[in-house]
């Protein structure tokens, strides 16, 4: 279980961002956090992965506190945080190498997540050669490879065009099928918050707080994109959004 | 097309080019009478002579104390610009220092040096590490200081600590911008460097292209400069070749 219990936190001299936030996420489950840009959506993602400290309020992941570097806690940037001077294969392994991990297992564990992310091919090219879909692949893949408890995406896929988009939310949700990891997923996108979470969370405010909490029942299925129930709950996020004036009434 | 031919390759143009000087020189050795400028042939000569008898020492000793001067100012620039680039209150406090400083030409500071350290090599070293030092405080200052966040805030969230961040991010970072400077300081080295060892010493090519002046042996002193001109070539073609082999990530150096 994630547990995020009345967080408060933000920057000298840039007063408050997040202000009495709480959320939990059980195994095998998605959460979306969905909010306009500048909310304070990425502090609280360095909160939740023990990089930043909160002012006040805790985070807890399996019941004990989280921190920076922590073992059970895999990140994924907007921009994929890949390594120029890597290739492929050696940046998802930084995080094995970090840890220690013997170079047998790593090339174990990296040439089978490269072959889950569709990236076999690929392992020798540098980040410049790959575009921007499959350097985000190789970073997904160096997340797993760690097989984190939670998995924090901080606007994962908004940098992408919107074929590839589909194409690594679809990767995502069967990757996610395959183990029990809690998710978070931080976006701006509507369709993105709507196809991945089980439930969606929307941050609003100065400072923010969730403002509402929707559960997603439909979500997990490949096919849940062109069905009913998928475009219902998308207006009822948008209603919403529209609601708290995030969205504007057009 | 692989490397090696690819090197092959643009060393061979490489050659055309030199090739070409050869006319331009023997023609203003033609105009000049060929006393002041000896014809190519007649230096050439002199030069495979005088390499494996007694060049060969003068440009060892050269390149020893360019080598020493490296050294040195990589052990401390390094540290140094690394911890300026990541510190606002010592960048605050250093920067407009090294900017005050980088400007003066170390050549001026020749007095100085050689007051402090003698006419020994320590003060031929210390204007050679005089000249790299600013250039690699710099590199390694914007370098560390050019690092995106989010390469950081991937390698914390993956558990490194901070020999790690130096390892997996701070040094492959820095790496290429220090061999650019080292390119651009190392011209001014060897031209700092030759005027130094024309003071106190009988070693270097410095030295030796000098004293064939004094000693009116024309074609020994263009043989000094073109042995000069060659160990500023293999300097250039070593810091290509660790670039090409160290930074493979960058679009590739061909020289």
């Amino acid at each position: 279980m994630l547990e995020i219990h009345d967080v408060s936190a933000g920057y000298p001299g840039g007063g408050p961002v997040l202000d009495g936030v709480s959320l939990a996420v059980r195994p095998g489950h998605t959460l979306s956090i969905i909010g306009p840009s500048g909310c304070g959506k990425t502090t609280l993602m360095m909160v939740a992965a023990g990089l930043k400290k909160p002012d006040s309020g805790s985070v807890l992941v399996r019941g004990t506190p989280a921190t920076a570097g922590d073992r059970r806690i895999g990140l994924i940037l907007q921009q994929y945080g890949l390594f120029p001077w890597y290739t492929a294969k050696d940046n998802a392994a930084v995080g094995l190498r970090i840890r220690g991990t013997s170079r047998r297992d790593r090339e174990r564990i990296v040439a089978s997540g490269l072959a889950r992310v569709g990236l076999s091919g690929r392992a020798g090219e540098f980040p410049h050669a790959l575009s921007g879909g499959e350097q985000q692949r190789v970073a997904i893949a160096r997340s797993l490879a760690l097989s984190p408890d939670l998995l924090l995406m901080d606007e994962p896929f908004s940098a992408l065009d919107a074929i590839s988009r589909e194409s690594l939310q679809d990767l995502l949700i069967g990757l996610l099928a395959e183990r029990p990891v809690m998710v978070m997923v931080v976006t701006h996108s509507i369709e993105e918050a709507a196809f991945l979470g089980n439930s969606v969370c929307l941050l609003a405010g100065r400072p923010a707080s969730v403002v509402e909490r929707f559960d997603n029942p439909g979500q997990g299925s490949l096919g849940y994109r062109s069905s009913e129930e998928f475009f219902r709950f998308i207006n009822a996020l948008r209603n919403a959004l529209k609601k708290h004036r995030i969205l504007e009434n057009g | 097309m692989d490397d090696k031919r690819y090197i092959i390759k643009w060393n061979l143009w490489g050659l055309v080019g030199l090739c070409a000087l050869v006319p331009v020189w023997w023609a203003a050795s033609l105009v000049s009478g060929g006393k002041i400028i000896p014809d190519p042939p007649t230096v050439f000569l002199r030069f495979l002579v005088l390499l494996p008898t007694v060049m060969w020492r003068h440009g060892l000793a050269s390149l020893a104390r360019i080598a020493a001067g490296l050294c040195l100012a990589l052990v401390t620039a390094v540290p140094a610009g690394l911890a300026i680039g990541r510190s606002r209150a010592l960048d605050r406090a250093l920067s407009p220092l090294a900017y005050l400083l980088y400007p003066v030409p170390k050549i001026a500071l020749l007095p100085v040096i050689m007051l402090l350290f003698g006419l020994t090599d320590v003060s031929k070293v210390m204007v050679v590490f005089l000249v790299l030092f600013f250039q690699f405080l710099i590199a390694s200052r914007d370098a560390v200081k050019g690092i995106p966040d989010q390469y950081l805030i991937s390698l914390r969230s993956l558990g490194a600590g901070r020999l790690q961040t130096m390892r997996y991010v701070v040094w492959p970072a820095l790496l290429p911008q220090l061999l650019s400077a080292l390119r651009v300081g190392a011209g001014t080295a060897l031209a700092v460097l030759f005027f130094a060892e024309t003071f106190g010493t009988r070693i270097g090519l410095g030295y030796f292209v000098m004293e064939s002046w004094m000693r009116v042996a024309y074609p020994d002193m263009y043989a000094g400069v073109l042995g000069l001109g060659i160990l500023g070539l293999a300097i250039f073609k070593s810091i290509d070749a660790v670039q090409r082999r160290a930074c493979r990530w960058q679009r590739p150096v061909r020289g």
